[in-house]
């Protein structure tokens, strides 16, 4: 089966050590989806302001990028 | 349509006079084809068939004939010819009145009959419309035509094509140079833009709320803004708006600029405005000159010290002589119109000739021309401005719509170009004297202006970055550009003659929030490589970059999942350059390329569309045991994590995942961070069907919802409703009541019911036994211990205290480090001399060491600090009942 999600939202980060602490920290954890890969996790859309601010409390700043601008394809944030 | 579509009127005079004279001069013309060339003329009097008439006054007139007759005009009638053709051909009776009357034509009936007389202009009327056969039948048939007074004629005066050309004129001449003044007012572009920087950085720190009438800031605010810009004298409140044009003037031209915009009746600046200061001077200037030509007001002439201007509520609409804001517009764009045909590039000349030469191009320039009429006239006999009189000498005096030109056409020319076109940069002025700057001659087109000069190279910023992270630049006009380049990556605190700056990771990581590059950011500190940036304020940037860049959280997304990584890989082949591949079975769809992913899985036969903006309905099946049964036509990879986090999975009878949320299930989902809220929303949303009051009473219970319940021996008390009150006034029986029941019933704590009876029976009550309830059997005790439900019942009340055996705290200590409860533990330390300290902590392992001393290792929950503690110096343990 093919599942197409529309409005979806990931995490995506540099390397694989960094998702890792991320799941690890607590606050974080639960706003953190299944993981597709080392490096890329799933997130809620309906989650995504309280991912940010559990972020950062933890001390992170997330750069935040959408995906919507149908001609550039690295849409800022 | 007859020959009599022919007629003079207004200023023409007499109707048969010059309907005779007329028709005599035109005696050697073709008569029928002067009537069809009126016929024509009447109806081409909106310009649709203007060319025709040309063409057929080419054919009617000979030149030979035009010759002899423009031989005998003035110098002035010949002008007059000029100044029509300049105007197209037509002019209106009012104009041609005015324009005759400017130059000094004693009688302009006279000088238009005379040019009529010989057929050198032509009066016509356009055609009344068709009358209506209502109104037309109840007219009586004996009442004459309306009678069109001068300043309703509705006609023109035309000119031939033919006869303008003979009769000469054309373009006017260029401005006069004058001799260079000895000071001069220089244009203030960049001053201009500083005050805009300011006005946007106070509106974007206090986003003040505009009058209820219009767009413009209260009195407060505006004082407050005018201190914040550095002008004192502005800065006391006025008692009117109209007190304050200068500050009103900039709010108007940020608000036609775009650089703010009322929202909500709040005045905030706009994403444009950010950039206004690090835009090249040209299109500053370009931008600021078209927002101040397009102002509505008209304050270039409320200013003028030597006009009174009647404000609109003094008089009626109709007795007034308001320019309507489009031709307040229309004449500001003339002017600079103007400035490119008549003006020299860096040459001085006077602001009274480029009045008179705008006076020469077209006389409705800012206000309309008209007869005279009831509002009154000059001794000369022309019409004078309604509204706007001269004070300079005390005495209102009022003003001829010919002679003053100069004074209200010319003092609006005066205040514009004194006033906008300096501050925007177009003009420097000294008195009465302008000239165009390079800066303005490249705007107005009229100096090589090219694309390069759009993207000179920016001058050298003047600020230093300190070691402390402050940055410390001139806040000058001509250092805007740096500052507004420095205050996207670095919080302005203040600015005045000088700028402070502060850098913060919060700043640089809103600088690339908003589309900066990273190399964008060190390249603005460092002012493009000219100015180093201090080691350790680069090493700090680049951690924020660096950790910025690490966690990308991207949203709006299509994303691609599939059951496995060889079906991606065909899916990919499928739609090359579609697809960037997120992990084995997941894939971003590039934007670009949705519609085309969309059609081609429209092809596949199992397909899933989901839309996460909808949220997620209807994904799982819940029973009554809250079993989870998931939908596997809705099924995927999210539902499926949280559901693991928040349930125990097992396999079904058709081997099928399912899964039991049970409280032990939910106690570890709130210990690994989800809330209650998240838990309970997610089942009540994904659920196909709304969750049963059981089920809900369940999910809440072991969530937390609710508080501790207690059941506990009690005695019933059974009395009579009207001794209710009496009884529970006495302190001492309210005391050992635990409430009531009902209306005829209290509950009797069981270790005060020898008291109650006491008490009741010396007041004089009849205590009777039989309603003592003992639910949980045996004797009643005397301190009943209460035995708590709810989702931690099990935990709470489990401690241990010294003087218990050894082998139950070795127990307890082992049960909560395997379970991970939370417990409240006394301790005795040998540093704080043996005082008892109070720890609350996560267990995490027991160790024995080789002494046979047994030590607790543990996560201090205040602290989040691990600590180990002697087993034998734990005085008591409590188990916390949440989590």
């Amino acid at each position: 089966m093919i599942r197409l999600h529309k409005h979806a939202a990931f995490l995506m980060v540099n390397d694989r050590g960094a998702l890792a602490e991320l799941i690890a920290t607590q606050g974080v954890r639960s706003a953190i989806g299944p993981q597709l890969s080392a490096t890329v996790a799933w997130l809620d859309h309906h989650r995504l302001e309280a991912l940010r601010e559990a972020l950062r409390q933890a001390g992170y700043r997330p750069r935040s990028r959408t995906d919507e601008t149908p001609d550039g394809g690295e849409g800022g944030g | 349509m007859e020959g009599s579509a022919i007629r003079s009127q207004g200023p023409v005079g007499d109707t048969r006079a010059d309907s005779r004279s007329l028709a005599e001069l035109l005696g050697e013309y073709s008569e029928a084809a002067v009537r069809d060339l009126a016929q024509l003329l009447g109806v081409a009097r909106g310009g649709t068939h203007r060319a025709l008439c040309e063409r057929v006054a080419r054919a009617v007139l000979k030149a030979d004939r035009l010759r002899a007759s423009l031989k005998g005009l003035s110098r002035v009638e010949r002008d007059f010819l000029a100044f029509i053709g300049r105007l197209g051909g037509d002019v209106e009776p009012a104009q041609a009145a005015w324009w005759l009357s400017y130059h000094g034509t004693s009688s302009s009936l006279n000088t238009t009959r005379r040019l009529i007389a010989r057929a050198l202009l032509f009066p016509f009327l356009v055609p009344p419309p068709p009358a209506d056969p209502m109104t037309e039948a109840a007219r009586p048939h004996h009442s004459p035509e309306p009678r069109l007074t001068p300043s309703a004629f509705p006609g023109a005066l035309w000119c031939p094509e033919s006869i303008r050309r003979l009769a000469g004129g054309g373009a006017l001449p260029t401005l006069p140079a004058q001799p260079e003044p000895p000071q001069m007012d220089r244009a203030a572009l960049p001053d201009l833009v500083r005050d805009l920087f300011v006005l946007v950085r106070f509106l974007s720190a206090k986003q003040p709320r505009t009058t209820r009438t219009s767009r413009h800031l209260d009195q407060a605010n505006l004082a407050e803004l005018a201190a914040a810009l550095g002008r004192p004298q502005a800065a006391r409140p006025a008692r009117r708006l109209e007190d304050v044009p200068e500050l009103l003037w900039l709010e108007s031209v940020a608000l036609q600029a775009g650089l703010v915009e009322v929202r909500d009746r709040r005045l905030t600046a706009t994403a444009s405005a950010e950039a206004l200061a690090q835009r090249p001077p040209i299109e500053q200037c370009r931008l600021l000159l078209e927002a101040a030509s397009a102002q509505t007001g008209w304050g270039e002439l409320e200013a003028e010290e030597e006009l009174a201007v009647a404000r609109p509520a003094a008089l009626s609409p109709g007795e007034l002589d308001v320019p309507p804001p489009g031709a307040r517009v229309r004449a500001r764009r003339r002017i600079v119109q103007a400035l490119t045909q008549a003006a020299s590039p860096g040459t001085w000349h006077r602001i009274a000739d480029l009045a008179e030469w705008l006076m020469e191009s077209g006389p409705d320039f800012l206000i309309r021309r008209r007869l005279p009429d009831r509002a009154g006239a000059t001794e000369a006999g022309e019409p004078i401005y309604r509204g706007i009189r001269r004070n300079a000498s005390g005495e209102p005096q009022s003003i001829g719509m010919a002679t003053g030109w100069p004074w209200v056409e010319g003092a609006f020319v005066a205040g514009f170009l004194r006033a906008a076109l300096r501050r925007v940069g177009v003009v420097d002025t000294a008195g009465d004297l302008f000239r165009l700057t390079d800066l303005g001659a490249r705007v107005l087109g009229l100096a090589g202006e090219t694309e390069a000069a759009s993207e000179e190279a920016l001058p050298p910023g003047r600020f230093f970055v300190q070691p402390n992270f402050e940055i410390i630049a001139d806040g000058g006009g001509d250092n805007l550009a740096a500052v507004a380049r420095l205050s996207q990556v670095a919080d302005l605190v203040s600015f005045d003659r000088a700028a402070l700056l502060k850098l913060s990771r919060e700043s640089v990581c809103r600088a690339l929030d908003q589309g900066l590059s990273s190399a964008a950011v060190m390249d603005v500190l460092s002012d493009s490589g000219r100015s180093p940036v201090s080691q350790n304020v680069a090493f700090s940037v680049g951690e924020w970059i660096a950790a910025y860049e690490r966690y990308q959280v991207w949203s709006e997304a299509w994303v691609i999942e599939v059951d496995s990584a060889s079906e991606l890989g065909s899916l990919q082949e499928e739609l090359p350059g579609c697809l960037e591949r997120l992990g084995p079975t997941a894939a971003r769809v590039l934007p670009q390329h949705r519609a085309r992913v969309e059609q081609v899985l429209t092809q596949h036969p199992d397909v899933l569309a989901i839309d996460h903006a909808a949220g997620l309905r209807a994904v799982f099946d819940v029973d009554d045991r809250l079993v989870v049964t998931p939908d596997p036509s809705r099924w995927h990879w999210y539902p499926e994590h949280v559901l693991s986090q928040i349930a125990d999975s097992f396999r079904g009878k058709r081997g099928g995942p399912r899964y039991r949320i049970t409280r032990e299930s939910i106690l570890r989902a709130l210990e690994s961070g989800w809330t209650a809220d998240e838990i309970e929303h997610f089942v009540e949303q994904c659920a196909a069907r709304p969750l049963s009051a059981a089920q809900v009473l369940s999910l809440r219970g072991w969530l937390g919802r609710y508080g501790p319940v207690a059941l506990a021996p009690a005695v019933l008390l059974r009395l009579p409703i009207d001794s209710r009150a009496d009884i529970l006034a006495v302190p001492e029986l309210r005391e050992a009541l635990l409430g009531a029941a009902s209306p005829s019933v209290c509950v009797v704590r069981c270790d005060e019911v020898a008291k109650v009876r006491r008490l009741l029976q010396c007041a004089g009550f009849t205590v009777e036994d039989g309603l003592a309830l003992d639910p949980l059997g045996g004797p009643t005790p005397a301190s009943p211990p209460t035995q708590p439900i709810g989702p931690n019942h099990a935990w709470a009340q489990r401690r241990w205290r010294t003087g218990d055996p050894e082998e139950a705290r070795q127990a307890l200590l082992a049960e909560v480090v395997d379970t991970g409860r939370p417990i409240a533990i006394s301790y005795c330390s040998v540093i704080t001399g043996e005082e008892p300290q109070e720890w609350v902590l996560i267990p995490e392992r027991l160790e024995d060491t080789r002494w046979g001393l047994a030590r607790l290792h543990a996560r201090c929950r205040e602290r989040g600090e691990r600590r180990t503690f002697d087993v034998s110096r734990i005085d008591s343990i409590v188990v916390l009942s949440e989590p």
